[in-house]
């Protein structure tokens, strides 16, 4: 499946009116800068819009099509020289090597400092599998973020002083029944995303043996789902967490199939944001805020309002006001801040 | 039919281009130092090189290149820089990337002036030599002429992107070859070679760094910070010289000699020099010849000039080369062959003299140290024993003989001892304790009562000499070898680890069942002093 394009229109309005005010209010009234790691995209637009904020960047770029696989890395590195961007660029998906620990190229990759801003963007199913160090034993890609996590941990030892970390995240919103149904009955469902189940799915159910991509229509699953793996990869006697609203927005339409069976789908997508804050276990009780997350409205691009709350299966209405991440983090975020102020 | 038919510009063919650059840029790594050389020559303050798999990057702050020098930057074998002032000056170098990338591209922009970006499309000129030569395989005439093969693939344009924000140059090499890469992996490497060709300054961890950068500025001698970045590692780089390399407390003042003959100013040499002992590291052994921070030739060069080549392998240092018409060769292993060089060569034998010179001087210095402490240490004991064993008749010749050896040896040394200020008080305080003890001996060796009288008072006066001697002259007795390996090592010879286990074992069954491990130990020291002075 192809990869949505990063210049997407709806994406730049995720990334100018959600992600940029957020990072923005951070470096301007906390002087946070970043250290950014993810997938910038040989054209680098997340990296430029944000330029003056970043120290250093570690960027992936997955091999291309056949037959130059690796016009888009040589590119992306060309263009960071081009532009004085201080960092590395790794050949392979983000996944693959902070699992394998080495990209395509041979390059080691480890992590020396904390990172504070992660720009993911998993493009294909979540459940989609990568090879691990462990004799190539196969983990979903979603696992990548358990190591990432693993490897912040080990750098906040080192570091020691509360520090803070974005991750910006993107799925594809796109499931099949059977997934979900897998998914969301596993024995380390946690409370709220069982409940959760319960209750939206008898409004929005979904046939459980059926393997048809469910595209955009089950938001509420997803979430559920997303919102269940990523507590337990935070799950870390020194972290707190802050979850925004997530915010949909249709990516670039791909091509699937071949021959006369080809055609494009949509490419519904979900966005999210978490600012974390470690900090030593005696100082923070873990925790997650808002509560009751999962009961809270999703946020959607339109036109005019570029941003408007749009409530999916389960949720309650949105605030009156229009989605603002700032205003968000400033009525939820006094835990997650602390250490900032 | 004309009579005569002149050399044409269609008499150059594209072969020579992959011909001039394999032949004079055979180490991928020549291309970095161009593009550094660049950068110097455009007296930058400080060059950055990175280093990734796909691309190779030399950015410096010079001052860039305006529109018209940079369409003439792109001409092949003309250069418009002065070879008294710049190292490169062949009009050649531009193109030494040629085998390590496909393409290449300069964007570059004086202060106040519009920037220019210059792209050579170097793949696609080996595709196009390709194709002419199966063309010619196949019997056809050849048109592939070197003005049209550039003419396509080279060319100027505005800096539309603004690459360059206030001035200074960016060499950008894309799409590297493989091959070429695979010796830019390796950061020891490219560090090593960096530090051979750029005049960088010194590392923090040398002392004597920033003493010899002051003589450097007073010399009108410039060094270039340059910070060099691969994958998640980035570090300024330095002169490849550090306290470490040094034995010990063996490490002196840098020595400054002036390069002169006649009217004629050649440079200047910096010399350190490692006491007695050769120095740890074989490869900072000896002296570089430096012109622009590019070395010439290697450390050995000078070594056929010392009457001893020991000495070679106890100095470190550099010879700042600053005569204009000393000029490198393009291999850079010498100088071109002419007069500057001839003279140039004339001095050497002088300043290797004096060179010498101080190093015997430093040498003697050290001997009589190493005298002065061994006597001090000699005398210590036997003015110890001296009282409680006065009437032992025996032992009293013994110790007279021992005396009238210690009284030799610190007089060979003695002008030197008394000549160093901080070595003076403790020749004098063993020269008291040594006169005490002698006499406490002959008296001892007496039978007279008067002599017996005398005797209880040198035993006072042996003690309170010894006493004195203590507090005067610091003791710090060199660690004696224990083991041949570790004295061949201390002199500079590396043997195997498997040479170093079967001397280790003939020694501990064989060698030292038969004799005391103080008397192997002290022919050990012997072997030492042997080899350190006859190497």
């Amino acid at each position: 499946m192809a990869r949505p394009f990063h210049d997407n229109p709806e994406k730049g309005v995720v990334r100018e009116h959600w992600d940029t005010p957020l990072l923005r209010y951070l470096h301007d009234r906390f002087r946070v800068r970043y250290r950014y790691l993810g997938l910038p995209g040989v054209d680098l637009i997340d990296v430029n819009l944000w330029r003056d904020m970043i120290d250093e960047v570690i960027a992936f770029e997955p091999p291309g099509r056949l037959p130059n696989r690796r016009a888009a890395i040589d590119q992306l590195r060309l263009n960071m020289r081009i532009r004085n961007i201080p960092g590395i660029a790794y050949f392979g998906s983000f996944e693959e090597v902070v699992m394998l620990r080495k990209d395509f190229d041979g390059q080691h990759y480890s992590q020396n400092k904390l990172i504070t801003l992660y720009n993911l963007d998993f493009c294909d199913e979540i459940t989609s599998k990568v090879e691990t160090q462990e004799h190539g034993k196969q983990v979903w890609r979603f696992e990548a973020i358990r190591q990432i996590l693993r490897d912040q941990a080990v750098c906040f030892q080192r570091e020691g002083s509360p520090r803070h970390f974005i991750m910006l995240l993107t799925i594809r919103n796109q499931s099949s029944g059977a997934k979900l149904h897998h998914l969301l009955t596993g024995p380390a469902l946690l409370a709220e995303a069982k409940e959760h189940r319960q209750s939206c799915s008898v409004s929005n159910p979904f046939h459980d043996n059926s393997n048809e991509p469910l595209i955009g229509t089950h938001t509420w699953a997803l979430k559920a789902v997303v919102f269940n793996y990523l507590l337990s990869y935070f799950n870390n006697p020194c972290l707190s967490t802050l979850f925004f609203p997530g915010v949909m927005y249709n990516g670039t339409p791909v091509a699937v199939g071949r021959g006369r069976a080809r055609t494009t789908i949509p490419s519904p997508m979900l966005h999210w944001v978490v600012l974390c804050r470690f900090a030593e276990p005696e100082q923070v009780s873990p925790a997650c805020w808002p509560s009751r997350y999962l009961g809270r409205s999703c946020v959607s691009v339109g036109g005019d309002p570029p941003l408007f709350w749009s409530p999916q299966t389960g949720e309650t209405d949105g605030s009156p006001l229009a989605p603002n991440p700032v205003a968000w983090l400033e009525e939820h975020g006094s835990e997650v801040l602390r250490g900032l102020l | 039919m004309p009579k005569s038919r002149h050399f044409s510009r269609e008499d150059i063919g594209g072969e020579i281009l992959p011909i001039l650059t394999t032949g004079l840029y055979r180490d991928s790594m020549d291309a970095l130092r161009e593009y550094v050389q660049n950068g110097i020559d455009a007296g930058a303050k400080h060059i950055e090189v990175s280093i990734d798999p796909s691309t190779v990057s030399v950015t410096d702050d010079g001052c860039g290149m305006t529109r018209p020098q940079a369409e003439k930057a792109i001409r092949l074998g003309i250069s418009d820089k002065n070879p008294v002032e710049s190292v490169g000056f062949r009009g050649i170098g531009v193109y030494s990337a040629f085998n390590l990338c496909e393409k290449l591209e300069i964007y570059t922009k004086p202060a106040r002036e519009p920037g220019s970006h210059i792209i050579f499309n170097f793949d696609k000129i080996r595709k196009t030599l390709l194709v002419e030569r199966e063309r010619q395989k196949s019997g056809n005439d050849p048109v592939l002429y070197l003005e049209k093969l550039l003419q396509a693939n080279v060319y100027v344009k505005a800096d539309e992107a603004g690459v360059i924000a206030r001035q200074g140059t960016k060499v950008l090499m894309s799409n590297l070859v493989a091959d070429s890469y695979k010796r830019l992996q390796s950061w020891d490497e490219v560090e090593t070679y960096l530090q051979d060709v750029v005049p960088l300054p010194f590392s923090p961890a040398f002392r004597y760094g920033q003493m010899i950068e002051g003589h450097f500025a007073r010399a009108d001698y410039r060094v270039v910070p340059l910070a060099l970045e691969m994958g998640s590692r980035r570090e300024s780089l330095y002169r490849p010289y550090s306290d470490a390399m040094f034995s010990g407390d063996e490490q002196y003042e840098p020595k400054f000699f002036p390069l002169k003959k006649g009217m004629q100013h050649f440079g200047f040499a910096w010399v350190c020099i490692n006491g007695r002992r050769v120095l740890k590291d074989v490869r900072m052994r000896g002296l570089l010849i430096k012109k622009f921070g590019f070395s010439i030739g290697n450390r050995s060069y000078l070594e056929s000039f010392f009457k001893r080549t020991v000495f070679n392998r106890r100095i470190t240092g550099e010879i700042i080369v600053q005569h204009p018409g000393l000029i490198p060769d393009a291999a850079r292993s010498d100088f071109e062959n002419n007069s500057a060089r001839q003279d140039f060569l004339g001095l050497l034998p002088g300043f290797i003299t004096d060179l010498s010179s101080w190093g015997d001087q430093i040498q003697q210095n050290e001997k009589a140290r190493q005298v002065l402490r061994e006597v001090t240490n000699d005398l210590g004991v036997i003015a110890e024993d001296l009282p409680k064993s006065q009437r032992d008749k025996n032992l009293m010749l013994k110790y007279n003989v021992e005396l009238a050896d210690l009284e030799h040896r610190l007089n060979t040394h003695k002008k030197t001892l008394k000549s160093q200020e901080d070595l003076s008080a403790g020749y004098d305080g063993a020269a008291e304790l040594l006169k005490h003890c002698k006499r406490l001996v002959h008296d001892a060796l007496s039978a007279s009562a008067a002599a017996q009288k005398r005797l209880e008072q040198n035993v006072v006066k042996v003690v309170q000499a010894e006493t004195s001697i203590k507090k005067t002259t610091p003791l710090t007795p060199d660690e004696p070898p224990r083991e041949l390996p570790a004295v061949l090592d201390a002199v500079g010879i590396r043997l195997s680890e498997d040479a170093k286990q079967a001397i280790r074992l003939f020694e501990t069954d064989y060698l030292l069942p038969h004799i005391s491990p103080e008397a192997y130990q002290s022919l050990l020291k012997q072997l030492q002093d042997v080899l350190e002075e006859g190497q």
